[in-house]
């Protein structure tokens, strides 16, 4: 606890002194953490200590047990998306340099099924490369809607920590989600499986061939383009589930990676001139995320003789344009993507980055379902 | 010379997927290394049913089928009398069709 009293001073007299110096007082308080001065050094000098705001807004703790990264209270990012990126880049960081990590759940009070991919996956990734054995604790204290789709994902099983919890059966979501799974391969008996899931929920979808066309070539994609070269077959993995809201009747299939990002793979496509060229007839000069990935959508979606690249890309949009209803939905580094199944597109850019790319087919049954 | 039906999903996979191993188990190259090209070499006509699997990437359909053209020496007039490619469910006309377009756009 002494680091704790020595950042109390340094707190105390915050105003009289620059920034540099804040950092420095807290390196010298955290000295002997090491993961706490890789992380100083990763944020250079925009980082704070205790329940002062880690880089943006993500809170996290360090104390002499490990760190304590505290989720946001709408893990959702329809709520706060810049918020709930900056978690999961924290989270991605924390949970790479090793030592006791602690992510306190209590404070969640709404848990989308996008962050619960980007959740679980993380801690997938943790466990599986750092070595980590996971423990949960305190979860009596979770919403039970937190532990209700947890536990339907199959977070017990897939996660497999050393303890497990129980769902609390006396308050139920009505939100169904799909178990968990993963690979570093296409897998079409997977892909086959989630859409055989989702109708058990919804009744048959219609174009559902589509669907499986798309999520198979974002699975070859994944490990094909999405990954840096240095890291092995064995390391590319992607993650998949989906999710069905009977009250909104919104379907979501999904898949994420941990890779550099669609943008950032787009010159090893080889289709970087169709991509340039298509930006500069937007008059578009300086591309940020989110046009990249216009860009390299639209050049899959019309352009003849394409590459694998390309093609992949195509399929991934069938299922949105070949149906009544619905919305492909990507974010891939800082730049989000939105196809409507009018043939819309919107663009957003994120201020923070999600370090991979997700993919998410939102299905309007009522607009899809064979009844 | 005699007349061969392929079933891709109970003679090959009901999970075909992408172009390579590097992709997938059950891929475009070994569709057409292991069934369709020693099937092409000794049968007057091959007819290759794409019913069962729920549905075909196009990285499947451009290394089976393109790579005919591409990879294996035949040309677009031998597939088109020695190939044909059926369903019996009209959802997988759209491969059918698909499949004669990578051959027609494929070079040798």
């Amino acid at each position: 606890m002494k680091f704790h009293s020595n950042f109390s001073k340094s707190v105390r007299f915050m105003k009289k002194i620059s920034i540099k110096q804040k950092a420095r007082n807290v390196r010298k308080s955290i000295r002997g953490n090491n993961y706490c001065f890789r992380i100083l050094g990763v944020d250079n000098i925009r980082i704070g200590y205790n329940n002062y705001d880690f880089p943006t807004k993500a809170k996290i703790k360090f104390t002499s047990r490990g760190a304590t990264l505290i989720a946001p209270k709408n893990l959702n990012l329809s709520a706060d998306a810049e918020e709930v990126l900056d978690f999961f880049s924290v989270l991605r960081r924390v949970s790479s340099i090793g030592g006791r990590l602690y992510i306190d759940f209590t404070k969640i009070e709404t848990l989308s099924p996008l962050c619960a991919l980007l959740f679980t996956s993380e801690i997938d990734h943790w466990r599986r490369y750092g070595k980590k054995k996971l423990r949960v604790v305190d979860s009596d204290k979770w919403s039970p809607r937190v532990k209700d789709l947890l536990s339907q994902m199959g977070f017990n099983e897939y996660l497999k920590p050393v303890n497990t919890f129980y769902p609390d059966y006396s308050n139920k979501t009505s939100l169904k989600y799909l178990k968990l799974r993963s690979g570093t391969y296409g897998d079409a008996k997977i892909a086959d499986e989630l859409a055989q899931e989702i109708e058990k929920m919804t009744g048959l979808i219609e174009n559902s061939h589509l669907l499986h066309e798309g999520l198979t070539e974002a699975m070859i994609n994944s490990k094909k383009w999405a990954y840096p070269d240095s890291v092995p077959d064995n390391k590319r993995m992607w993650w998949v589930t989906g999710s069905y809201n009977p009250e909104t009747k919104l379907g979501i299939i999904m898949i994420y990676d941990h890779g550099i990002g669609i943008p950032a793979t787009l010159p090893r496509s080889g289709l970087i001139e169709s991509y340039k060229s298509l930006l500069q007839d937007w008059g578009i000069l300086a591309p940020d995320d989110a046009y990249w990935i216009k860009a390299a959508m639209n050049v899959g979606r019309t352009a003849s003789n394409l590459r694998n690249r390309g093609k992949g890309l195509r399929d991934i949009q069938q299922f949105v344009l070949g149906g009544n209803g619905g919305m492909l939905r990507i974010i891939s580094g800082k730049g989000e993507y939105r196809l409507y199944h009018d043939g819309r597109e919107e663009t957003i850019l994120h201020r923070n980055s999600l370090n991979g790319t997700l993919i998410a087919w939102e299905i309007d049954t009522q607009g899809y379902i064979n009844e | 010379m005699n007349k061969l039906q392929i079933r891709v999903a109970e003679d090959f996979s009901k999970y075909p997927l992408g172009r390579d191993n590097n992709d997938g188990h059950f891929n475009g190259e070994k569709f057409r290394k292991e069934f369709l090209v020693p099937a092409l070499k000794e049968n007057s006509l091959v007819d290759v049913y794409l019913d069962g699997p729920r549905g075909y990437g196009s990285s499947f359909l451009e290394e089976a089928f393109g790579g005919l053209v591409r990879k294996e020496g035949f040309t677009v007039e031998q597939l088109k009398n020695l190939l044909r490619i059926s369903f019996d469910e009209p959802v997988y006309e759209l491969y059918s069709r698909e499949a004669w377009e990578y051959i027609e756009e494929a070079r040798p």
